[in-house]
């Protein structure tokens, strides 16, 4: 039956995850939301919630018209082959591509259960990814610059070198608890602050290599 | 290039989530661990943590040496059909199956770091998973009846009717977020209390409607 041969691919395929980190960039701002979380810890986001933000006409981030969210941007990396226990001094063999992207977050379901990070950052819309860059392309991950402009005003301004988990300790970390397949990806964290967006925004997100612009891409900020 | 491909199809294809929730049963217990949790809240677990526990010989639940984990048994359903905004009333179109399944988590974990669910209940082979059973074979998935033996005793005995947050409840809560999708899987909380296992246990997890049972399972927990 239709059902069973689903359950069937759901069981014995593979389907990717995207892990998140919480706070992976120190705190320098009076943000009382970050103050409240100790060290990095990661989460989940799912797939469902994936926009292509290199689309031409790509979609829009999409907020309950009273709800506010949070920004975050963010340095992404995709996985090129399964492991467990990667070891930190291997970590170039298990990273394919970088990409940059926006990790965002609904303040009304944080505020309710900060522990509900299902509900606050897996919706839809809530995690765009720009253009796929081959790793062979970035010579220095931990060396990139990230900006985000909110309404074309400078929102965040950061370098991936402040990372307090850089890249191969994040994919050692997680790869310890739990098999790394092709394919995964990994948002390292956001420099910080972000503060908040609204229906109506627009954003702008750009990553640098030097004066070199990676990647860039606009959103607009609209109502669910 | 491969790793672009591979990147093209993260963006475009269905890679399907499972979603748990947390303290969907008892307001109120003298566990620990649950009385700090206030309301029902949901998760994410990667799909790499299956273990199909239908294989004649399944593998073993694997942990750490040091550590023991929590075996929660639970109720699953998967979804049917792509929706977002699914009325309550609708809930049953949604619904392609149930499936008796187990949620463990990670004790040592869970006690150094509560906020980092991923880590906690994402480790590979911890999300059992029995065998499909379609709607018309579950007449009332509100009036079942859950069992966990560990080494021959029992630990757990519950009743799905004792669920806060109904299957109707939770499909709609997920989906005005978030799209659920073809083969999404949810696990709709245990009853208590699991207590721990450790390596050389063996757990054994059934469902019955009324006196017939539906599905059981039986599994190792040995050392990673």
């Amino acid at each position: 039956m239709l059902s069973t041969s689903i359950f069937n691919k759901v069981i014995g395929k593979t389907h990717n995850k995207i892990v998140g980190v919480a706070k992976n960039y120190a705190v320098k701002s009076s943000d009382e939301f970050y103050q409240t979380i100790g060290s990095p810890f990661y989460f989940f986001k799912p797939c469902s919630g994936v926009i292509n933000a290199t689309l031409p006409h790509a979609e829009p981030i999409r907020v309950d018209s009273h709800n506010e969210v949070i920004p975050e941007i963010e340095l992404g990396l995709m996985i090129s082959k399964t492991a467990k226990n990667i070891k930190e001094r291997r970590w170039r063999d298990y990273i394919g591509g970088y990409f940059l992207c926006l990790d965002i977050t609904d303040v009304g379901e944080l505020e309710k259960d900060p522990q509900a990070l299902a509900l606050c950052k897996g919706q839809d819309t809530h995690t765009p990814l720009g253009n796929f860059i081959h790793a062979a392309d970035i010579d220095d991950p931990h060396n990139l610059t990230l900006n985000l402009e909110v309404n074309n005003k400078p929102r965040i301004s950061g370098n991936t070198g402040e990372m307090i988990y850089r890249i191969p300790k994040i994919l050692s970390m997680v790869s310890s608890y739990m098999t790394l397949e092709q394919g995964d990806m990994i948002l390292t964290g956001s420099p910080l602050p972000p503060g908040r967006i609204y229906s109506g925004d627009h954003l702008t997100a750009q990553m640098f290599s030097g004066d070199e612009l990676l990647d860039e891409f606009s959103l607009e900020v609209e109502e669910s | 290039m491969l790793s672009a491909s591979v990147f093209n199809k993260i963006i475009s294809k269905t890679h399907n989530k499972v979603i748990g929730v947390a303290k969907n049963y008892v307001p109120q217990t003298s566990d620990i661990v649950y009385n700090r949790i206030k309301n029902p809240y949901f998760f994410f677990k990667p799909n790499s943590s299956i273990l199909d526990a239908t294989e004649s010989n399944p593998k073993p639940i694997k942990i750490d040496s040091e550590g023991d984990v929590i075996p929660e048994i639970e109720l699953g359903f998967m979804i049917s059909k792509t929706g977002k905004h699914i009325k309550e009333d609708e809930w049953q179109s949604y619904v392609g199956g149930y499936f008796l399944a187990m949620d463990i988590t990670d004790a040592k974990v869970l006690q150094k770091e509560p906020m980092n669910l991923a880590f906690c209940k994402g480790q590979d082979s911890f999300t059992p998973i029995g065998k499909l059973l379609l709607p018309k074979d579950v007449e009332d998935p509100h009036d079942l009846t859950l069992k966990l033996e560990v080494n021959g005793s029992p630990r757990i005995e519950g009743k799905t009717g004792e669920m806060i947050y109904s299957v109707s409840k939770m499909i709609r809560m997920l989906s005005i977020y978030m799209t659920l999708e073809q083969g999404d899987m949810i696990l709709t909380g245990s009853p208590i209390s699991a207590g721990r296992v450790k390596p050389g246990d063996q757990v054994k997890a059934q469902m019955f409607a009324e006196d017939d049972l539906l599905d059981e399972f039986s599994l190792n927990v040995e050392v990673l």
